[in-house]
């Protein structure tokens, strides 16, 4: 989590020092859907940041947990940040590392890439390859892809009781667009 | 006889073939006080223990203890390996740090490896220890020296995931495909370029022939030989999914997938895989680490507390392509290596050769469930006989042609039990008897007693055996008649033949009976095995197996041992029909019970009763000792704490020990504590042994052990008593040479005194003084005849007191003073007024003592040595002082000295020297001769 602070601090330091070629987030929308037998639950986030080093093809990403909307209700969205994710103390999700195919990021074109790298949950670091679609654009760098979050591999507890409202496995869906700033 | 149905169905299966098979896996749990540690990483040390790096720190387990290696709780281990005698920890923080169950110290600490966790460490043939990073690239750990080799030296990329030992170097997978490194770095490259399916490789493997296996991301399972050569792609294995770990011994290929769990792939047979699914964990978690032990039993973990072990040798098989094995009635095996067996819904073959795409048959025979089919024998034609109870006898041939044979064919009873074949003959048994089938014919054998038969067992020589209920063991030879043996149990359930050729026979409560010249000898009675159901016996290599529902045992009937398999071959709880049991043709054994068809491959450590004891640790006086061969530890430090274990992973809990403090203890002690203390251990030498073993006999032999000595305290060594001894001695010398040197001194004196009173006495008769003396007597008769007599008497007087002192040792001054005057009046007589004699001696001293005559004897002298003439008289000066009395004259030497013997004042001397340490001091100053004698007091 802190390295991955750390990461994102130096690479957004790293602007407009010409060497690197940098994009930033712009508009993103990370959502996460819970399918249990009795409720689904659904709630998007947009206000995330990120950076992504089309050089080395690196990238770190960081999700504001209290900026989830949507939920079914405002009790579950409070729910949601105070027993679950813990808010409070893990006030940001985050994802760090890098795109394993060598792509070139800079040329227009759309690929089928991974994304292997550390994914940060309630202070919980896990290790991920995520499957992502890329599309570079003359601008900018569109990411697409989803994957899922098993709630046991952060430390996130359901009671029994429940059980049958949240799924013990969450899919998560990522659409975000990098552009390179001047 | 009419083909009853027929019906083959074949079953195709997918590229991934979904068996639901798997080895027998037991789940360790790693429980440290409340901890519930999460293990990521796994490794075994020399003596078999199992080390656990988790989130918590690191630990050691022997299945049933675990204890703690190292004092950090809170930094994770994330990298394990076993590097010679000890095993190399890679901490979060950056440490690494080499463990034994004593405890760990640090090899090497540096920031980069605390920033790039170390995900896998490797030793090297040339002694040096390879460490992958994430993130950091490769480095090379030797004698204290870390070199590292990353984007800038070559490397594909700086992720490594995993990494085996290859030739002097490793190769290592990395996200940007294989690469072979040595110490000059790196030497041979596989990835996408040159044929790899996938850049991303998770994990390697190196096989017995230096091939290195690699899992990918998604393309599968690969193989490669470092150098130019292309991979070569493992058929079918990119359905695995992501392939996160991979272990290779002989043909099995063991993968652990981050979504399906563990596999096996068996080359050997392509038999397609094997998946495991915890029954703990219904959510197949990512297998985080696998590696496989001595025994190529494989080990693994998913992050939890629990560490697995997967016996590869004892497989399960709970049902197959909705075929449900757990209601298996009877099962044969073919000479081809096919096992067949019967359900409810008819008769199977299960090819143990199979190909990916046909796997097994299904014969619908027997449809009947009133009769169904209860036992099954294949013959040397192929031909597999069915027996059912109530419906006849079915043979199903090779070409899928099926005869039913019935009471009107000649089967005299049509409820068989029992089917067997031995060369072109069948035997059946069934509730009328005994009967053979030869020669397209049925041959009853007519027997005693009950004819409700069991089981029956051709014999090598032609002959046919059959356990009966009521009748006992029965023996015929093919003549239509049957004996019965003459002695033993009356109901058996079971027949087998040991390696041997030798029948054995067990019923319930009947233990292993054989028959022996007209009687019959059983062992093991009272065992698990006969003790409650008794399902089937088989044979494996040596040992005979019992298979019951309350336990499976071995026996050997040469060593006459028995041993517990139940756990080991994962029996417990297994319910199973009668006679259920087969060996293939390859020696596997199989077993059909209500967990479904076991495929058992017995190996020796299955049968061990005596397990491989570790001595873990021991601590002499709360100071943690090596247990290396020899302990000394001082007398006063002999508090002795032995912790000990054994390696029993199959059934850790059953473990029992025998220990002997041989010196203290005189015979072993059993036990089920894996600690001993013994405190206050006297002064001496012992040896502490040690053996682990299952079951109830103490094994004579494989101890392990090691050597105590106690001090004695240093008063009690050798040398001190030599100290002694010589202290002792000496000091009666020292006693006995004083004792000695006064006696001689004493002596010495005696002889002295005696000389000294002859001298004095001598002197006295000396013939010039009598001669002087009686010269002056003549004079004075002539003269004055009445001072003649005055001058008899003091003479006479004189030798009297000579007489009377002579031997007393001091006398008064007074006394010394009368002799003395007594002389000087006699030679008075001579010299008349050129003698003079001036005595100053007052009271006091008058009452002192001196030696006797020492003053007649110093007046002698200065008469003696001096010129005696009237003009200048000799004065002899008698006077006290302070301690003392002198005696002097003035120097007026004799031209003519008379020969002295040098005896007179040298005798005063020594005789002093005797008696006191004052000296007689003699004075010649002034012209004057003065000898001053000490004043002795007796009493002081």
């Amino acid at each position: 989590m802190i390295r991955a602070m750390i990461l994102l601090a130096t690479l957004l330091s790293a602007f407009g020092q010409g060497e690197r070629t940098l994009y930033r987030l712009e508009r993103s929308s990370v959502s996460f859907k819970s399918e249990a037998p009795l409720e689904t639950i659904t709630a998007t986030n947009t206000k995330s940041t990120g950076v992504l080093d089309a050089t080395a093809r690196t990238f770190a990403v960081q999700v504001p947990i209290t900026e989830f909307q949507g939920f079914n209700s405002p009790l579950q969205r409070e729910h949601f940040n105070e027993n679950y994710l813990e808010s409070s103390t893990h006030p940001k999700a985050t994802f760090t590392g890098r795109i394993i195919e060598t792509i070139d990021l800079l040329a227009p074109g759309t690929h089928s890439v991974r994304a292997k790298g550390e994914l940060t949950v309630k202070g919980v670091t896990r290790e991920r390859i995520v499957p992502c679609d890329l599309v570079v654009g003359p601008t900018g760098v569109r990411i697409t892809t989803s994957f899922d979050v098993a709630l046991d591999e952060h430390d996130i507890r359901v009671p029994r009781v429940v059980q049958q409202k949240i799924a013990p496995v969450v899919q998560v869906k990522v659409d975000v667009l990098f552009t390179r700033k001047p | 006889m009419r083909l009853n149905v027929l019906l083959f169905l074949l079953v195709f299966l997918a590229h991934v073939p979904a068996w639901a098979q798997f080895p027998l896996t037991r789940a360790l749990e790693l429980r440290f006080g409340q901890q519930r540690p999460e293990v990521t990483c796994m490794a075994q040390d020399e003596h078999g223990l199992i080390w656990a790096g988790t989130d918590k720190g690191l630990f050691w387990t022997d299945g049933e203890r675990t204890e703690r290696a190292s004092r950090s709780s809170t930094t994770q281990v994330t990298a394990l390996v076993r590097m010679e005698e000890a095993i190399v920890a890679a901490w979060s923080n950056g440490v690494i740090m080499r463990c034994n169950t004593l405890g760990c110290d640090t090899l090497y600490v540096d920031p980069s490896l605390a920033e790039h966790r170390v995900n896998v460490m490797r030793p090297a043939q040339d002694g040096s220890l390879w460490l992958g990073t994430h993130g950091a690239g490769l480095w090379r750990a030797k004698g204290g020296e870390l070199a590292r080799f990353d984007l800038a030296s070559g490397m594909p990329d700086d992720h490594v995931n995993d990494l085996v030992a290859w030739g002097d170097g490793v190769v290592a997978a990395t996200d940007q495909g294989l690469v072979l490194c040595t110490a000059k770095g790196v030497q041979a490259r596989c990835d996408e370029s040159n044929g790899a399916p996938d850049n991303l490789v998770l994990s390697l493997a190196a096989d017995n022939d230096g091939l290195v296996w690699a899992g990918t991301d998604r393309g599968g399972v690969f193989s490669w030989t470092p150098g130019p050569a292309a991979p070569t792609p493992l058929a079918h294995s990119s359905g695995y999914g992501p392939v996160i770990q991979l272990a290779v011994r002989d043909d099995l290929v063991w993968i652990g997938t981050r979504d399906r769990g563990l596999c096996m792939f068996d080359l050997g047979v392509r038999q397609g895989h094997y998946s495991y699914r915890s029954p703990m964990d219904p959510a197949l978690l990512p297998v985080k680490d696998l590696m496989l032990d001595a025994d190529g039993v494989a080990w693994w973990c998913t992050g939890q507390e629990l560490l697995y072990r997967s016996d590869p040798t004892v497989l399960f098989i709970p049902e197959h392509e909705n075929t449900d094995l757990r209601g298996i009635k009877a099962l044969c095996s073919d000479d081809q290596g096919n096992i067949w067996f019967a359900t409810e819904r008819g008769l199977f073959r299960h090819s143990n050769t199979l190909t990916d795409t046909h796997v097994f048959h299904h014969v619908r025979i027997g449809d009947d469930r009133r009769a169904p089919v209860v036992s099954l024998a294949a013959d040397a034609q192929g031909t597999v006989w069915a027996a059912t109870f109530g419906d006849g006898v079915y043979a199903l041939d090779r070409e899928g042609r099926i005869r039913h044979f019935t009471g009107k064919d000649g089967l005299i009873n049509e409820n068989v039990l029992s089917v067997r074949s031995a060369g072109d003959t069948l035997w059946f048994g069934t509730l009328g008897g005994v009967v053979g089938y030869w020669a397209d014919r049925f041959h009853p054998q007519r027997g005693p007693g009950s004819e409700f038969i069991y089981d029956i067992l051709p014999d090598r020589k032609g002959g046919i055996w059959a356990v009966s209920d009521g009748a006992g063991l029965l023996y015929g030879n093919a003549t239509g008649t049957m004996h019965g043996a003459a002695s033993g149990p009356h109901t058996y359930f079971s027949l087998v033949s040991d390696a041997k050729g030798s029948i054995w026979a067990a019923g319930p409560g009947t233990g292993l009976c054989r028959s022996a010249s007209d009687s019959v000898l059983c062992v093991g009675q009272g065992l698990a095995p006969f003790s409650g159901d008794l399902f089937a016996l088989g044979l494996s290599g040596t040992h005979l197996l019992a298979f019951g529902g309350r336990g499976t045992m071995a026996y050997e009937p040469a060593t006459n041992v028995w041993v517990d398999v139940t756990r080991r071959f994962g029996l417990e709880g297994a319910r199973a029909e009668l006679n259920s049991v087969c060996t293939g043709v390859d020696g596997d054994l199989w077993f059909a019970c209500n967990k479904g068809l076991y495929r058992i491959q017995p190996q020796e450590r299955h049968y061990l009763r005596r397990v491989p004891a570790v001595i873990t640790g021991v601590r002499v006086g709360s100071e943690t000792r090596a247990a290396d061969q020899h302990i000394t530890t001082p007398h006063d430090r002999n508090d002795l704490v032995v912790s000990f274990t054994g390696i029993h992973y199959a059934d850790p809990s059953e473990l029992r020990f025998a220990y002997q403090l041989v010196g203290l203890d005189e015979h072993p002690l059993v036990t089920r504590d894996r600690e001993i203390t013994y405190s206050a251990l006297p002064p001496g030498n012992y040896r502490f042994r040690l053996i682990a073993f299952v079951g109830d006999d103490v094994p004579d032999e494989g101890w392990v052990q090691f050597e105590l000595v106690v001090l004695q305290p240093w008063w009690r060594t050798s040398w001190a008593m030599v100290a002694w001894v010589v202290l002792v001695v000496g000091g009666a010398f020292v006693v006995v040479r004083m004792r000695e040197q006064r006696a001689r001194v004493k002596a010495l004196h005696e002889q002295e005194k005696v000389r000294f009173q002859l001298e004095a006495l001598r002197s006295q008769v000396d013939p010039h003084f009598m001669f002087n003396s009686f010269n002056t007597l003549v004079d004075l008769i002539e003269s004055e005849p009445s001072k003649a007599v005055i001058h008899v008497e003091q003479l006479s007087d004189l030798f009297r007191s000579l007489l009377q002192l002579r031997d007393k040792e001091l006398i008064t001054v007074a006394e010394d003073l009368r002799l003395m005057r007594s002389y000087f009046e006699l030679e008075q007589q001579r010299f008349g007024s050129a003698i003079a004699l001036q005595v100053d001696v007052d009271d006091a001293a008058m009452h002192r003592y001196i030696v006797p005559m020492t003053l007649q004897l110093l007046v002698e002298n200065a008469l003696k040595h001096n010129v005696v003439s009237a003009e200048h008289p000799v004065v002899v000066v008698v006077r006290s002082s302070e301690d003392a009395l002198e005696v002097g004259n003035v120097v007026r030497p004799r031209t003519t000295a008379p020969r002295s013997t040098g005896f007179g004042l040298h005798s005063i001397q020594r005789r002093y020297q005797a008696l006191t340490d004052r000296p007689i001091v003699i004075d010649k100053a002034n012209g004057r001769f003065t000898v001053r004698i000490p004043l002795i007091d007796p009493n002081a």
